[in-house]
């Protein structure tokens, strides 16, 4: 392995280096990103005892079933109230589409594509150079397409955030619903369940002793 | 090791993101269906005359034991005597003058038709009675005293 790398000129082994580099910083965002969801997963899930709490402490629910019943409703109805402003949301774009297209007649537009103008657009194609075959970027990429701005879209451009709010407020949502949902399910199966550690049938057993015998003489 | 433990169940977590990404697209074409559905019913609620979202039998029942207990808690808590304390008797000097004792010079009562007890007769003040003189004895000056 050290000769393979002492035999590497010394652009390949700065290659090597940044390659390295990069991979633990992209490995670093990705465990990061993974522990951001796992941590408010966790946090969601944590409504899930909040709504069960009362009916479970007094025995209103004393099997696992019962408890799934009352707690799949319950889910239910918490995700129903945490959709209404995603749902809001897409009805305001879409009544803002709707009117647009009778004023503009533009039924057929693609409004993400139209959207996409005001951002920057890239060639990445001429931009990528293959190190051991992995692709990577080695210089800047060319400007396609520069931001443009034109009012008669402006509707298109508020009805496009709105729905892309809306399916960020739903995600959320559901991702909340599913970790209740997990939590519903452990809850169900530790709550009730008894367990033997650290009992012996035989501790129970009282031995009947017989009175001692005086002593003799 | 906690950072590592971290870090592994933080790659775990994203390479599983798209699966998850998965389940809650499927998730999301439920909450549609469900939001229609608590829709409908939160509509019949309103014609019946109840709540919107009216509790669950469950929660009334629970609400109704825990405020049971509660209450239960509370009339023990009055049932239980008040615990006896010392009874300090205070002795009230003010009251009257004891019978063979002239009044307090400084007794209000006195000569104050006014006052509810009456006007205790009149009675001459009474001098102190003199001070004997008597030989003060001198104070020892023991070594180590304020003179110093």
């Amino acid at each position: 392995m050290m000769n393979l790398f002492i035999s590497l000129s010394e652009t390949d082994k700065r290659a090597l280096i940044i390659l390295v580099i990069l991979l633990v910083v992209f490995l670093i965002l990705i465990a990061l990103i993974g522990v951001a969801v796992r941590k408010t997963m966790i946090y969601q899930s944590k409504r899930a005892d909040t709504m069960m709490h009362d009916a479970t402490i007094t025995h209103v629910v004393d099997t696992p079933k019962a408890f799934l019943n009352l707690g799949r409703r319950k889910n239910n109805r918490l995700l129903y109230r945490q959709s209404i402003p995603a749902f809001l949301l897409a009805l305001l774009a879409t009544i803002i589409l709707i009117i647009g297209n009778l004023v503009n007649g533009r039924w057929g537009d693609n409004i993400f594509a139209v959207t996409g103008e005001l951002f920057f657009a890239y060639d990445f194609d001429s931009a990528i150079v293959h190190v051991f075959g992995i692709p990577l970027i080695g210089n800047w990429p060319a400007v396609i397409h520069s931001p443009e701005f034109h009012i008669e879209n402006l509707y298109i451009y508020m009805e496009t955030l709105f729905y892309v709010a809306a399916i960020i407020v739903e995600a959320v949502a559901c991702q909340a619903y599913i970790s209740r949902w997990q939590m519903l399910h452990s809850r169900a199966r530790t709550v009730f369940s008894k367990s033997l550690d650290g009992y012996n049938a035989s501790d129970d057993i009282k031995v009947k002793r017989d009175k001692p015998l005086p002593p003799s003489d | 090791m906690k950072i590592l433990k971290e870090f592994a169940l933080g790659i775990l977590w994203a390479a599983l993101t798209p699966l998850l990404l998965v389940v809650i697209a499927v998730v999301a074409v439920f909450a549609i269906g469900n939001f229609f559905y608590e829709f409908v019913l939160m509509v019949i609620h309103f014609f019946q005359g109840k709540k919107l979202f009216p509790p669950f039998e469950e929660d009334i029942k629970a609400y109704k034991i825990l405020k049971r207990s509660i209450e239960e808690e509370e009339k023990k808590e009055e049932a239980k005597p008040a615990p006896a304390g010392p009874v300090y008797v205070q002795a009230n000097y003010f009251t009257g003058t004891p019978p063979g004792m002239p009044p307090f010079p400084g007794d209000p009562r006195i000569g104050n038709p006014s006052s509810p007890y009456g006007v205790p007769p009149s009675v001459p003040p009474v001098p102190p009675p003199p001070i004997e003189n008597r030989e003060v004895p001198a104070i020892e000056n023991k070594e180590g005293g304020d003179d110093q």
